[in-house]
Formats: structure tokens, C-alpha cells, sequence
């Protein structure tokens, strides 16, 4: 009997057009926490390393966390995993929205895609009904237009899981939507549906309910959290201003990336801020993920670029289409913000991508941009970069090879032009300066992702909150060693970060709570994990489970040919310099990332030339099925 | 004459300062933003206190720009926004 | 007597917390369907709003209860759904002016109305967002809830055709 899940997993394989379901319990729970962890370990088992990540061998899971669906706030968050088609290894996509919890409470933890359909489909959930429907008539719409017509065929309380006309026409860094506005945006998991011709998934209202396994102490826990978080100073802005009230405190602290990494802080940035969106009225409500009374989404409006009525930005995309690309037009972020939700791309990549192009432009590439678009994409030319969105998203012209991602595209137009991809992996860097924020740069630099934040975030480094300051003294010894533009202590900080990140992706709380807010703590967490599944829990028991998740993640990619040498971050990050406000100069070498990688692979007891879990460390965490890989590549010569 | 309209954004520093928003009358004319804080601090008297613990924390901005040198001048002859935060979080 | 729950649905983000903490209250399991407060969803515009029983003067949904089971809490003046009288009919469902009765007989037979949780609400405790508070005057709660239903019935017109 399982507890605070439905211990079922649903499989659709679209080739065959067959359905059925998988049966887990409590061992698979004990070891793996909850979705992403249990998500992990189904990709192992059958997701092949030389699969192709556009391919029929492809698939993705989606399911939400072990506590959604239960009373305790913030604990809606879902998991996507798939072969990202960007990097071509394992990922680990994060949403929002209500779909997971409604996935939940049609009784299925985690749904899994197996092979692709021929023409575009939909499925279609209810409880035990499952089906397999033509999407033809959908096929090519935006996301909020798609959603609106399904809701209309099937009602009022059903939601939506969405690819748009990006996801449809692969590019790689298409987005998964769930209930329209909540994105699992980055790797590229929209193409990979997009190839399966799957335009989403429909959940009904479901007729299930949580069961828990001491329901008192459960709620008991849960409203200790709830007082908690309302009285977290970072939650408590959060909840106010969104995620881009972290903007003001990167460019203070001069880790706000601008002009594709050119810069590090900004005399605009305010105007892309979360306080400047209050503050000028394009605030006009809040929306929140599933189970989440922080409800950090912002729903802004602006009469102007045709009327834009939408849910963001985010402090990513506040900076990646903002001071990332020299846009201090709060209107036209809005109206950016928006394309990208409804055609369905990461916004991360997105900026990425049209900062370069910004950069070659200026450089003397991409020349024939000009004509093509009929404006030139100069630096803060809006309306160059919502010409280069449509573009990219219907592969259009120079959009067909911008679609491809910055990895790609700038080896086809120069191999010089890859100074300034800041990308690394397949991946475009995620919207901090990490020659600066080096807790962030390891994390980066180890992120199954890639260069990214939505992983492993260690918000804490900053110390701008007493509880952060106490964090860093509590994993390094010393509070001095809070604050950016230092090395000491980094890699005993991430690691802490990357295990807690794992239990609380897996649970489906939101990381926010536990590491930008503290909120909830590792005691706290055992202790509703024990009273929700009934499965015993300790502080260091779920740690380490983290640990187990985290490890296996490491051990996937290996299979899929990642060494060491892919530890590693934009060559731009590594070469150049940044100067701060204070007219301060950092280099991160690769010296010195490499030492923070040493150290980090001796705190894991991995080997540290390799950056590969040894055998008994893998037998220690239980993996055993992952020691003759690791045999393997001990064996091989180290690269 | 222009009027410097101060709102205070952040909760826990409106609690601190007594004051969730504010209009000082002045004249016409260039001043320093240091200035524009000691007009402020005519009727919200604690933000001078607080702008000097809290200077790592706490951010002005004026017309929608943050400054962070109050030895700045600007030239006021229309009406001044000021807006005052604590630092937030996100990712 | 509590003036009951005032609903201000432009402050109301969607997060559906007060339904999971209603129905775990309740029945000691977590369900949206369980729950007696109702949260009515546009995804597309953002546009959010709970609804729950008011406790309109007249009863109206005790008066079209033909097998008389519902009746007036005399602690909380909240209607109370005898399950030993009803007959899963669901007339009161469409008596409702506030659309404020949850009613879904595949998942629980009976109709679930409100009750203040007998006097301590539980949903009103979580939502920090503020949509759900402890009324301080009748017409205030009367105005939020006929909000919340000029809100529901737009959601109605534009996805039930």
C-alpha cells in the first residue's frame, strides 16, 4: 500500500497506439523521493544512451511530486524528463500550473511517451479512460488559442499539458506549456513532443484523492510551513514583486548579465525589475503554481505593441529579452514575454540566441539580417527581436539555422562568432554572472542541464537574508564567506544544494521555499516525507536520497558519453574579464573552476580525474545497477 | 512646483518608516539626490537612519531609474517618483 | 455568530490550496473534488475566483430540497446537508445563486456546502493571497460572492457553448 501517491504509472506508446499501466510501491519511493528521482531511474531503465532525442527511441516523462495533491502549500511543482535533442543527454525539465496535480488526482503519478505518432494526436485523460485523439485542427495554433478550444470540447475543469507552433516545428528550445502559462521551458522537450506529433495532453477533473499516512501530523507540518513561509522575508517579496525582484540585488552586486555578458550590471535595470512592474502599474494580478499561496507569477498588461494581456515575466526572461539584450522597454519585455509563451519557446534560449545575433550584427556578421528583416538588430531594437521570435519559430529564413540553438549556429556562421555564444553543452547560460557568482558557476558547470539555474540554485551565496548568512556559515564554516566574487567554500555549498534540490524537485515543492526562502528545512522535510508516506525519514536519510537522485543523474549522462571535460562553462565566462560597478576586474579561469570541481568531486567521493562516481560509492547509495557502467569507464583512458 | 512623490513598495519597510507614501513640495531646480533625501526626511524622519544601516538592502529609485551615488544631481522641474524597496529573491 | 467567508476574487491567484486543506479537513483525505469551496479557473486570462456558500436569507437551497435535508445549522447559521434525507437529486446544486454548492456524485454522493469548518475555516487560514477572509460585514460578503458569480458566468459564456 503506498501513501501520499497512487503508485501508478501510465504508458502511452504512440507508435503501436497502446496504453498501460505500471504498478510501483514503497522501495522505488524509499530510494527515489518522488518524481524526478523516480523519473530518473524509469529514463535509465528505458531511455538506450545512443537513443536519438528526435526519434521514435525517445521518452519523456511528466509527473508531479510525492506531497502534491496533499495539503501542504507550495508542493504543486512537476518534473519533465526526456533526451534534450539541445544537449542530447538526459534533462530534467521544472513547470508549474495545475496540470500535475490534476495528472495526480486522475490517479497517475507519472505519465510516459513512448515512440511518436504518424499524424498529430492528443491524449486525452479521465480517470481510467485514457484515449488517443486527432489533434489535426489544432496543429499549428498558439498555446492559449489551443487551450481555449480544448477546454471548450471538454469542459471547464479539464487542463492542459501544450506544445505551440515552435515545439511543432522542433526547435530546439521549444517549450512544454502546462495550463497555458506555466512553462517547462528549457532542452528542448517541446520538440521532442514535437516529433512525436503530440500536441498535449487533456486531464479531466479526476476522482481520486490523496491518501496520507498519518493525516494529523501531516497537517500539522503543513500549516507550521504555511506560517513559515509568510513570514520569510524573501518569500514575503517574492510574493510581491516575483522573481524579478531578485534584478535589483544582481545589479547592485554586478552579477546582472547585459549585452550578452558584456556587462554586469545596468543604469536601466530597474525598468526590467519585479518592483518596477508594481510600481508603474503593469501589475494587475497574481497567479500562482498549484498549492502555492506565494503565488509569484505575475499577470501584467500593456495597451501598447497591439494589447498584451499575459502571465510574466520572470526574472530569467526580465533579463534574458531585457538587459541581455539591451531592452529597457518594459512594454515591448511584456510583449516578448507573451510571443514566447503562446509560440512556445524558453525564453533563456531565446535571449540567448538574439543577444548573439545582437553581438555578431555588431560585429560585422549576419549582414544580411538588415533586408530580412527589414531592420537592423542593433542592441535594445525591439523590433528586430520580435521579428527574430517569429522567425525562430517558424523557421524562417536565418530563423531555420537560429532555431537550431547557439551551439549550432554560430560554428555555420564562424567559428569566432562561438566567442560570444554563451552557451555551453548545447545549453545558453542561465541570467547570473557566474565569473562572479562562483557557488553558481560550479553548480552551472556540473548541471545535468547545462549552464542553468532551474537545478541546482545556490540563491543562499548572495547572503542578501540572515537565514542565507547562516546557511553559508552552517555548509562552510564561516558567514565571511557569504557574498559574491568569492571561491571559498563553493563546492561544500553546492553540493548541500544539489542534494536538498533533488528531495524537493522530487516532493514537487517549490525550491524557492527551501532555498531562496528557508522556510522548510531538511528536519521538516523528513518529517513530512515519514508522516505522508509512512516510509521512515531522517534529515540525513533524505539527503542522501537526494544524493542517490543526483548521482544517478551523473551516472545517466556518463552512459551517454559526459566525462569531466564537460564540466564546464561558456568560453566567454572563462577568457574574459568583467568589470564590476565599483570598477573591480574578475577572471574565472579554468584554474580555478577546476579546483572548485576537485574539491567537489572529493566532498562526493567520486573519482576526481574523472568526475565519476566510483563503484562503491554507487553500491553505498544502492545503484548497483550503475557499477558496470562505472567499471567501464574506469577502464577506458581519461578524457 | 514639483512635488517628490515617495512610495513605499516594500512592506517590512513601510512598517520601519511609519510611511507607505509621501509628497514634499520643493522648488524648481538642480539638487542632489542626498537633497531630495533630506526633503523626504521632513515627513518620513526615520529614512535617513535606514537608507545608512541598510545601504546593502535597500534601494532608491527616482523616475523609474535605481541610484545608487546620491551624489548625483538632477534636475527637477516636474514632479519626482521615488520609490523605495528591500532587495528580493528569485531565479 | 460568525458573519461567515467573504470571497475577493480579484485577489484570489488560482493556487487551489483552500480545496486540498478543505477536503483534508473534512475527510481526512486531500481532493480538489472534495472540497466545499469551489475554485472556478481561466487559465487563458488569468482569471481566478473561489466561490462558497453564503448562507443566503431563505435558504434557497433548503427550499428546493424536496426531501427537506437540508437545514439550518443552529451554531454556524450555515445550511447542513442531512445525507440520511438526501436523495443525490441535486436541485439544491441549481438553486444556488452562487454557483457555491460542489456537487459530484462520482466521487462523493452528496452535495458539500460550506460550514465554516464549524466555526475555525481552514481555507481562510491558508489563503495568504487574501481572496478568502472572515466577513466583518454581510454586505461585504454578498458583494464578493455576486462578484465571483458575474466572474463564473463570464468563464461559462465563453468555454460552455
Amino acid at each position: 500500500m503506498v501513501y501520499s501517491v497512487n503508485g501508478r504509472i501510465l504508458h502511452i506508446d504512440l507508435t503501436n497506439n497502446k496504453v498501460w499501466v505500471e504498478k510501483y510501491g514503497n522501495d522505488l519511493l524509499e530510494l527515489f523521493v518522488g518524481s524526478r528521482g523516480i523519473q530518473a531511474k524509469l529514463y535509465w531503465d528505458l531511455v538506450k544512451p545512443e537513443a536519438r532525442a528526435l526519434s521514435s527511441d525517445n521518452v519523456l516523462f511528466v509527473g508531479s511530486g510525492t506531497f502534491t495533491g496533499t495539503p501542504l502549500p507550495s508542493s504543486g511543482r512537476t518534473t519533465v524528463t526526456f533526451k534534450s535533442p539541445a544537449t542530447n543527454m538526459y534533462f530534467k525539465a521544472s513547470v508549474g500550473g495545475d496540470f500535475g496535480l490534476k495528472l495526480k488526482l486522475n490517479g497517475y503519478d507519472i505519465v510516459a511517451v513512448h515512440g511518436a505518432s504518424e499524424k498529430p494526436v492528443y491524449v486525452y485523460i479521465e480517470n481510467d479512460y485514457v484515449d488517443v485523439l486527432p489533434a489535426e485542427k489544432y496543429w499549428g495554433l498558439d498555446v492559449r488559442t489551443t487551450h481555449v478550444e480544448l477546454v471548450r470540447k471538454h469542459g471547464l475543469g479539464v487542463d492542459t499539458l501544450l506544445i505551440g507552433p515552435a515545439g511543432e516545428n522542433l526547435v530546439k528550445y521549444a517549450s512544454i506549456n502546462c495550463s497555458v502559462y506555466n512553462v517547462a521551458a528549457r532542452g528542448g522537450g517541446g520538440a521532442v513532443l514535437g516529433y512525436k506529433k503530440l500536441k498535449g495532453i487533456v486531464v479531466g477533473n479526476g476522482s481520486r484523492s490523496i491518501i496520507l499516512h498519518d493525516p494529523k501530523r501531516f497537517y500539522e507540518k503543513s500549516l507550521k510551513a504555511l506560517f513559515n513561509i509568510m513570514k520569510d522575508d524573501a518569500l514575503i517579496a517574492t510574493a510581491k514583486f516575483g522573481t524579478a525582484s531578485a534584478t535589483m540585488g544582481l545589479d547592485r552586486t554586478s552579477t546582472l548579465p547585459c549585452y550578452n555578458f558584456r556587462k554586469s550590471f545596468w543604469e536601466n535595470a530597474y525598468r526590467n525589475a519585479g518592483e518596477y512592474y508594481v510600481e508603474a502599474g503593469y501589475l494587475v494580478g497574481r497567479a500562482g503554481c498549484a498549492q502555492c499561496i506565494v503565488s509569484c507569477h505575475r499577470h501584467t498588461k500593456t495597451e501598447k505593441y497591439g494589447g498584451v494581456d499575459t502571465v510574466g515575466p520572470e526574472y530569467e526572461t526580465s533579463n534574458a529579452l531585457g538587459g541581455n539584450i539591451g531592452n529597457s522597454d518594459t512594454d515591448a519585455l511584456i510583449k516578448l514575454n507573451d510571443l514566447a509563451n503562446i509560440y512556445g519557446l524558453d525564453t533563456i534560449s531565446l535571449g540567448g540566441v538574439i543577444a548573439w545575433v545582437m553581438e555578431s550584427y555588431e560585429r560585422g556578421y549576419l549582414k544580411n539580417l538588415k533586408d530580412e528583416l527589414g531592420v537592423e538588430p542593433l542592441w535594445g531594437n525591439v523590433d528586430a527581436a520580435i521579428k527574430l521570435v517569429e522567425y525562430i519559430t517558424y523557421r524562417r529564413g536565418t530563423g531555420n539555422l537560429l532555431a537550431e540553438g547557439l551551439a549550432i549556429a554560430c560554428k555555420e556562421v564562424g567559428p569566432e562568432t562561438c566567442k560570444w555564444a554563451i552557451q555551453s553543452r548545447g545549453l545558453e547560460h542561465s541570467r547570473v554572472e557566474t565569473r562572479i557568482a562562483r557557488a553558481y558557476a560550479l553548480a552551472f558547470a556540473l548541471n545535468p542541464r547545462g549552464p542553468d539555474h532551474l537545478h541546482t540554485e545556490t540563491f543562499a551565496e548572495f547572503g542578501f537574508t540572515e537565514d542565507a548568512r547562516k546557511l553559508v556559515k552552517r555548509l562552510t564554516g564561516s558567514e565571511e564567506n557569504a557574498g559574491v566574487g568569492k571561491d571559498a567554500g563553493r563546492p561544500e555549498i553546492v553540493a548541500w544544494h544539489e542534494d536538498i534540490y533533488a528531495v524537493t524537485d522530487s516532493v514537487g515543492l517549490c525550491a524557492f521555499i527551501d532555498t531562496a526562502g528557508f522556510a522548510i528545512d531538511e528536519l521538516m522535510l523528513s518529517e513530512l516525507f515519514e508522516s505522508a508516506t509512512g516510509i521512515e525519514s531522517t534529515p540525513e536519510k533524505i539527503m542522501r536520497s537526494g544524493e542517490r537522485i543526483v548521482t544517478l543523474e551523473r551516472m545517466i549522462q556518463v552512459r551517454e558519453g559526459r566525462s569531466r571535460k564537460d564540466d564546464t562553462l561558456p568560453w566567454r565566462l572563462l577568457n574574459e574579464e568583467i568589470t564590476t560597478r565599483d570598477g573591480k576586474t574578475y577572471t574565472l579561469t579554468e584554474t580555478t573552476l577546476n579546483s572548485m570541481l576537485d574539491r567537489y568531486f572529493e566532498i562526493r567521493g567520486w573519482d576526481v580525474m574523472r568526475g565519476l562516481p566510483t563503484p562503491n560509492k554507487l553500491r553505498e547509495l544502492k545503484l548497483e545497477f550503475a557499477v558496470e557502467e562505472a567499471l567501464r569507464r574506469l577502464q577506458a583512458p581519461v578524457t | 512646483m514639483p512635488v517628490i512623490r515617495v512610495y513605499v513598495l516594500s512592506d517590512r519597510l513601510a512598517k520601519l518608516l511609519q510611511c507607505n507614501n509621501a509628497s514634499i513640495t520643493i522648488e524648481s531646480g538642480t539638487y542632489t539626490i542626498n537633497d531630495l533625501i533630506n526633503s523626504i526626511s521632513t515627513q518620513i524622519p526615520g529614512i535617513k537612519v535606514v537608507l545608512d544601516k541598510m545601504k546593502d538592502t535597500v534601494f532608491v529609485a527616482v523616475n523609474g531609474q535605481v541610484k545608487y551615488n546620491f551624489d548625483e544631481k538632477i534636475k527637477v522641474v516636474d514632479d519626482v517618483k521615488i520609490s523605495l524597496f528591500e532587495v528580493g529573491a528569485g531565479g | 455568530m460568525s458573519l461567515g467567508i467573504s470571497v475577493n476574487p480579484s485577489l484570489c491567484t488560482g493556487c487551489h490550496l483552500c480545496e486540498l486543506v478543505c477536503s483534508t479537513y473534512h475527510f481526512n483525505k486531500s481532493s480538489v473534488e472534495l472540497s466545499r469551496v469551489i475554485v472556478y479557473k481561466d487559465k487563458a486570462s488569468a482569471r481566478f475566483t473561489p466561490t462558497l456558500c453564503v448562507s443566503c436569507p431563505g435558504m434557497p437551497c433548503a427550499r428546493a430540497c424536496p426531501t427537506g435535508a437540508i437545514i439550518e445549522n443552529k451554531q454556524t447559521g450555515m445550511p447542513e446537508v442531512l445525507v440520511e434525507r438526501c436523495s443525490s437529486c441535486g436541485e439544491c446544486v441549481k438553486a444556488c445563486p452562487y454557483m457555491a454548492i460542489r456537487f459530484t456524485p462520482s466521487v462523493y454522493a452528496y452535495p458539500l456546502i460550506c460550514d465554516l469548518c464549524g466555526g475555525d475555516p481552514q481555507c481562510v487560514k491558508v489563503c495568504w493571497p487574501g481572496a478568502l477572509t472572515k466577513a466583518t460585514t454581510l454586505s461585504e460578503k454578498f458583494r464578493g460572492a455576486a462578484e465571483a458569480r458575474s466572474i463564473i458566468a463570464g468563464m461559462i459564456s465563453k468555454y460552455v457553448r
